[in-house]
C-alpha cells in the first residue's frame, strides 16, 4: 500500500529515471542460436561419450563375461549338470550387451 | 504461438522439453527491462549487452531453480544483477568503464540547483549515488519492480531496500537542491 502512495518526488524519480522500451534487434534470436547451438554440442558429446565408453568398456566386459561363463560351467559340472547346453555363449553374451546400450542410447535420444 | 502464454507455463515447457523457441519467448518478453537495468547500471551500451546475454545463458542453465514463487522477471533480475557484481570484480573492460564513469561522477556531482518541474540528465542523478544505491534506485525507479521483488533480487529485506532508497533521494535532493515548484 505504502508502495502506491508514492509521492512527488517518487513520480518525478520515475520521469527522470524513465527511458524508452529496448528494441529487441535479434538480441533473443541470438540467444535461442546459442541456445540450439548449446544443446546440439551437449547431444553430440553424449553420444559419442557413450560410444567411446562401449568400446573401451567392450573387451574388459566379454572378458569378465568370459570367466564367469566359465566359473559357472566349471561349478555346473562339479554339480554334474551339462552346462554347455544350457548357458549362453561369450559371443551371445556380446550381441545382446551392444545391443542393449545401443537401444538406450537411442531411447535416450529420442526422449531429449 | 506462445502469445497468451504465462510466464510459468513457458517455463515448464522449457523444462520439459529444452524448447529453446519457448525461452526465447521468454528473452523477448523481458529483455528490455533486463538490459535498461544493466545499461543504466554499467553505462555501456555494449558492455550491458554482453551481460544481459550471460544472464538470459545462465538464466537457462539454473532454470530448473525457478521455484515459481516470485516473478520470472525478479528471478532473472537478479542473475543480470549477480552478472553484473561478478563481472565488475572480474573484468578489466567493467573497471575501465567504471573509472571513466567516476571521473564523469567528479565532474557532474557538483551541488546544482533544479527545478522539480524539469527533468534533471540521468548520468548526473546517477553520479551521486553508491552503486547499492544506483541498482536500488534503478530497479525501483526505471524497472519498475516492488520493494519485495528488489529484496528478491538484492536478497535484503523489504525494510533495507526502503531504507536505501530513502538515503538516494535524500543523496539527490541534497546534490541537486530541488527547487519545488509544484504549487506555484
Amino acid at each position: 500500500m505504502a508502495e502506491i502512495l508514492r509521492d512527488a518526488d517518487d513520480r518525478w524519480l520515475e520521469a527522470a529515471f524513465a527511458s524508452d522500451a529496448v528494441p529487441d534487434d535479434g538480441f533473443s534470436d541470438g540467444i535461442v542460436r546459442r541456445l540450439r547451438r548449446r544443446v546440439r554440442i551437449r547431444r553430440w558429446s553424449l553420444g559419442v561419450a557413450l560410444i567411446v565408453g562401449t568400446l573401451v568398456a567392450a573387451r574388459p566386459v566379454v572378458e569378465l563375461a568370459t570367466l564367469l561363463l566359465r566359473v559357472v560351467g566349471q561349478v555346473a559340472g562339479s554339480l554334474g549338470f551339462e552346462a554347455g547346453d544350457a548357458l549362453p555363449s561369450a559371443a551371445m553374451l556380446l550381441w545382446g550387451g551392444a545391443l542393449f546400450l545401443v537401444t538406450v542410447f537411442w531411447l535416450r535420444v529420442l526422449d531429449s | 504461438m506462445f502469445a497468451g502464454k504465462a510466464d510459468t507455463e513457458l517455463v515448464a515447457r522449457v523444462l520439459s522439453a529444452q524448447d529453446a523457441r519457448a525461452f526465447g519467448e521468454l528473452v523477448r518478453r523481458h529483455q528490455s527491462r533486463v538490459r535498461n537495468f544493466l545499461r543504466k547500471l554499467t553505462g555501456d551500451m555494449a558492455l550491458a549487452d554482453d551481460l544481459a546475454q550471460d544472464s538470459f545463458m545462465r538464466a537457462w542453465d539454473k532454470l530448473e531453480t525457478y521455484s515459481g514463487k516470485g516473478t520470472f522477471v525478479s528471478w532473472v533480475m537478479k542473475i543480470a544483477y549477480t552478472t553484473f557484481l561478478q563481472s565488475r570484480r572480474q573484468s578489466k573492460r567493467y573497471a575501465a568503464v567504471i573509472e571513466q564513469a567516476g571521473h564523469t561522477a567528479d565532474a557532474e556531482a557538483r551541488t546544482c540547483t533544479i527545478h522539480s518541474d524539469e527533468l534533471p540528465d540521468l548520468g548526473k542523478l546517477l553520479a551521486v549515488l553508491n552503486e547499492e544505491e544506483r541498482a536500488i534506485m534503478v530497479m525501483s525507479y526505471a524497472c519498475g519492480l516492488s520493494h519485495r521483488e528488489i529484496g528478491d533480487v538484492t536478497g535484503s529485506p523489504v525494510g533495507t531496500v526502503k531504507s536505501i532508497l530513502h538515503r538516494g533521494k535524500e543523496k539527490i535532493r541534497t546534490h541537486f537542491e530541488i527547487e519545488d515548484r509544484r504549487h506555484g
